[in-house]
């Protein structure tokens, strides 16, 4: 079993002034933590920060049991952590063997542990291949093995993934992923794509302007976001700016209570999910569409409220979307609306 | 403390950048050293010829070496011609030839009675007796036809590098080639040649071979005599800070017209230049264009001065050859691999910390803008210091003099080729190194590897073609090199470049033939190269 990595009250000030305050962060072994977060928003800083490529202003870093940034200074080559980079960084002078072998001693340990590592990876008989000749699936897999043969307690992943082909950076992903938790290594890796931090972490954390702004397991994160731009962020969403009268805010699909006596605006967060057909239900308030847009899962409905004058637009999945046009009916479920202040 | 050893290759670059520095900075110290006698006399009496001298061949050495590294470079990058893939590389060759080398041959062809002079007469029914080649007028004709590769090189690059896209907007538009030339392919290109301009306008002003073959009164010759001639190390120092002063202006009138025009192609109109074919007439007139700078810049004076040697052959003394050879190989030898010891610890502690590093390094840079004269007083001054100063302690303590231990000896000229030449090194080095990714780096740091173990593991290992580039040409600019050489030798060293000169000097210019053509042999090595990267 791995140690962990801990980080505490960290922050670090950027050349463009931007900053990383006061983050505390703690990944347990054995989990893969995805940091998901627009660019700028300091996720690949953390990572270079956690690997000593820059030094943070203040705070503490603890990769497994020791502390390589605080109290204590400890320099990259020593801080047992491996990294997978975007652009996978073979050496392209080197063999796929004396790439995995990079950080080890050459002794008679030295080929069993390559072939071992390679067996691990799917890719034995690879030894003597360059990095010219395999794609980029393959050499994302050795640097793979390239940072597993170090044995690190913390396994960094920068958008390991971006280079890759579309149609198979999901398959090689869940791969890898697969590897790491085998190896009960630790792993933070860095995204800016919801749906593959949704499908290869155990827990996400959103970053946003140099600070955590919500974190939990994908299901969460999901159904009851806690901040406005994580709900945007993690899956499709309608938005809308109301302002409350007495507590409650009057919206075309109904009230929804948000316990304050004060007459302030909210942005009301609405996923597709909240839109469903039934065709007996008395919840179910009527509709006049205006127009709507094929949007393959999912489809765009334009509908006129008030007077008429005015129309709102939403997400409803596509499945219902015969029914809902037929009968001009729609139920709305307020659970996967999530109601927060403007500030 | 931490960071410190987290930044150590910067400031071991940094330190190494000052070493490099300390020359410029003290000649810099004689803009406010009053002069003495001999500075006034020289003030008095020749500074405005030398000024007026260096900027004549400066205007028109810029002027010709544009105007044939242009077209040149214009012809064989937009059009079909016959022998054109030869005449391509063969444009380059003019480099191997040491400027003060294409002095001597046409010197001697064209003088009363030379070959060139003869063939001319035969051609024009007329008798051609009258080009004195002594003169400012022979040595701007040597600078363009020896220097002109350096605008072609830039030209050619910047040509290639434009967008077809812009060539066929401009062709829609109705616009000849012609137009399109100074429309389009000169506007456009306009960084580039002013680069290669500042090339040839550094060379020319660094020159002391050709100046003091042909009798031409300029700075660097000025420096050298008040050294040698007078013994004054103030006027020479005084000089080498006017010529600074001039270089800087120039350095400034470049950076004035290049301004805001860092010319950058839209990725989206990026498209190969198709080539256009020439008809038979035309094509043979543009092969002619190109042909008539290789065939004076390489061809007469390399096959005149092989029939030179061969006239000579039974001259030399085998063993007194070698012996020149041998030490200006070990001079070359040494001195390129100390510029890309330093080059390679500057470029990789810039490497490791831009920010701290980097200004330090493109000071150091700019040695090369400084000339062999200038560098050698710069070089000489703190050394001689330095050497009273150790014999002074060695008297007071030892009662035993050392004598000049670094002035005395290689040390000095070896400082003064790495403040020359390391610029030279460093571009190899960094465009080498700038290729890698930093990614690679960080793998290494993560893997365990230290800043020294990335650098020659991994750094070294994939940047060896540019570090083997940059030892090779500093090798060859060391074997051709004249006035640092003269000024700094120590007593009883001899080069390849000095011989030559001294015969020339002596007018035993088939004795000089044999040293000259070992230095153009060389000399083709790395244009062999050049020449491969551009096939």
């Amino acid at each position: 079993m791995k140690n962990n990595l801990k980080i505490t009250n960290l922050s670090h000030k950027y050349k463009n002034g931007k900053s990383i305050k006061n983050l505390n962060l703690e990944i347990r072994s054995n989990e893969v933590v995805c940091i998901l977060g627009p660019s700028g928003s300091g996720k690949t800083t953390l990572l270079r920060l956690i690997a000593g490529f820059e030094d943070p202003n203040d705070g503490e870093i603890t990769v497994g049991k020791t502390i390589v940034f605080g109290s204590k200074y400890v320099p990259t080559e020593k801080r047992a952590i491996g990294m997978l980079f975007q652009d996978i960084a073979l050496f392209p002078h080197l063999s796929v063997k004396d790439n995995i072998g990079f950080s080890l001693a050459k002794n008679n340990k030295y080929m069993p542990t390559i072939k071992k590592l390679l067996k691990k990876i799917g890719l034995e008989g690879y030894e003597d291949r360059f990095s010219s000749s395999i794609s980029g699936g393959e050499q994302q897999r050795i640097a793979l093995a390239r940072a597993l043969a170090n044995n690190p307690d913390v396994m960094l992943l920068d958008e390991p993934f971006g280079s890759l082909d579309s149609s198979s950076k999901y398959d090689i992903a869940v791969d890898i992923i697969k590897v790491l938790k085998k190896s009960k290594t630790p792993t933070i890796m860095v995204s800016h794509d919801a749906q593959e931090a949704m499908r290869l972490a155990d827990r996400i954390i959103v970053m946003y302007d140099g600070g955590i702004i919500d974190e939990g397991i994908p299901k969460d994160l999901y159904s009851s976001p806690k901040h406005p731009f994580s709900a945007k962020l993690i899956g499709p969403t309608s938005s809308y700016i109301f302002k409350s009268k007495n507590g409650i805010l009057h919206t075309p699909f109904g009230n929804i209570d948000v316990k304050t006596s004060k007459n302030v605006e909210f942005e009301l967060i609405i996923r597709p999910e909240a839109f469903t057909y039934s065709k007996n239900s008395k919840k179910s308030f009527s509709i006049n569409i205006v127009k709507y847009r094929y949007l393959g899962l999912l489809t765009e409905i334009n509908i006129s409220v008030g007077k008429g004058n005015q129309s709102i637009k939403f997400l409803i999945f596509s499945n219902i979307l015969d029914k809902v046009l037929l009968n001009k009916k729609i139920l709305f479920n307020k659970e996967w609306a999530f109601v927060f202040p403007i500030k | 403390m931490f960071i410190f050893f987290k930044n150590s290759w910067a400031y071991l670059s940094i330190i190494l950048s000052l070493i490099v520095i300390l020359p410029i900075i003290i000649i810099l110290f004689f803009l406010f050293y009053s002069g003495n006698d001999t500075w006034t006399h020289l003030k008095d009496t020749v500074l405005t010829t030398y000024a007026i001298n260096s900027f004549i061949l400066l205007v028109f050495s810029a002027i010709g070496t544009l105007i044939i590294g242009t077209l040149s470079a214009w012809l064989v990058v937009m059009f079909i011609f016959p022998f054109k893939k030869y005449i391509e590389w063969l444009l380059v060759l003019p480099l191997a030839i040491p400027s003060y080398a294409l002095a001597y041959v046409y010197s001697d062809l064209l003088n009363y009675g030379g070959f060139l002079t003869t063939l001319l007469s035969f051609i024009f029914f007329t008798e051609f007796n009258t080009i004195n080649f002594y003169s400012i007028y022979g040595g701007i004709f040597v600078f363009i036809f020896s220097l002109y590769p350096y605008v072609y090189l830039l030209a050619r690059q910047a040509f290639i590098a434009q967008s077809g896209t812009y060539i066929e907007v401009a062709k829609v538009s109705g616009l000849s080639m012609l137009s399109i030339f100074y429309k389009v392919a000169i506007p456009l290109g306009r960084p580039a040649l002013i680069g290669g301009v500042m090339l040839v306008m550094m060379e020319t002003l660094a020159d002391f071979g050709v100046a003091d073959y042909l009798g031409i009164e300029t700075f660097t010759k000025g420096i050298y005599k008040a050294w040698f001639n007078l013994g004054d190390i103030v006027s020479a120092g005084k000089l080498s800070i006017i010529l600074l002063i001039f270089i800087s202006f120039i350095i400034s009138i470049e950076k004035f017209f290049r301004g805001k025009s860092e010319f950058t192609n839209d990725v989206r109109a990026l498209r190969n230049l198709k080539y256009n074919k020439l008809n038979t007439l035309i094509g043979i007139m543009a092969l002619v264009i190109c042909a008539i700078p290789v065939i004076i810049g390489f061809i007469i004076p390399f096959v005149t001065l092989i029939n030179w040697a061969i006239g000579n052959i039974n001259n030399i003394n085998i063993y007194n050859f070698f012996n020149l050879v041998f030490s200006s190989f070990m001079l070359a030898l040494v001195a390129s691999i100390i510029c890309i010891i330093f080059a390679i610890i500057i470029i990789y502690g810039v490497r490791t910390n831009k920010k701290i590093a980097s200004p330090f390094a493109r000071l150091a840079s700019l040695g090369y803008s400084i000339p062999g004269a200038v560098a050698a007083v710069g070089v000489l001054i703190p050394l001689a210091w330095l050497d009273n100063l150790i014999n002074s302690i060695s008297l007071s303590y030892f009662e035993t003099s050392f004598g000049l231990i670094l002035t005395g000896s290689w040390f000095a000229l070896l400082f003064a080729y790495l403040v020359r030449f390391l610029a030279l090194s460093m571009n190899s080095v960094e465009s080498s190194f700038i290729k890698i990714p930093k990614s690679l780096d960080y793998v290494a740091k993560v893997l365990g590897s230290s800043n020294s173990k990335i650098l020659t593991k991994v750094n070294a290992r994939i940047g060896f073609g540019g570090i083997s580039l940059g030892l090779l040409i500093v090798f060859v600019d060391v074997l051709k090199e004249l006035p640092a050489t003269m000024i700094l030798r120590p007593f009883g060293l001899n080069t390849l470049a000095i011989k030559a000169h001294e015969y020339a000097i002596d007018e035993r210019l088939g004795d000089a033939s044999i040293p000259l053509l070992a230095i153009i042999v060389v000399c083709l090595i790395p244009l062999y190269i050049l020449s491969r990267r551009i096939r």
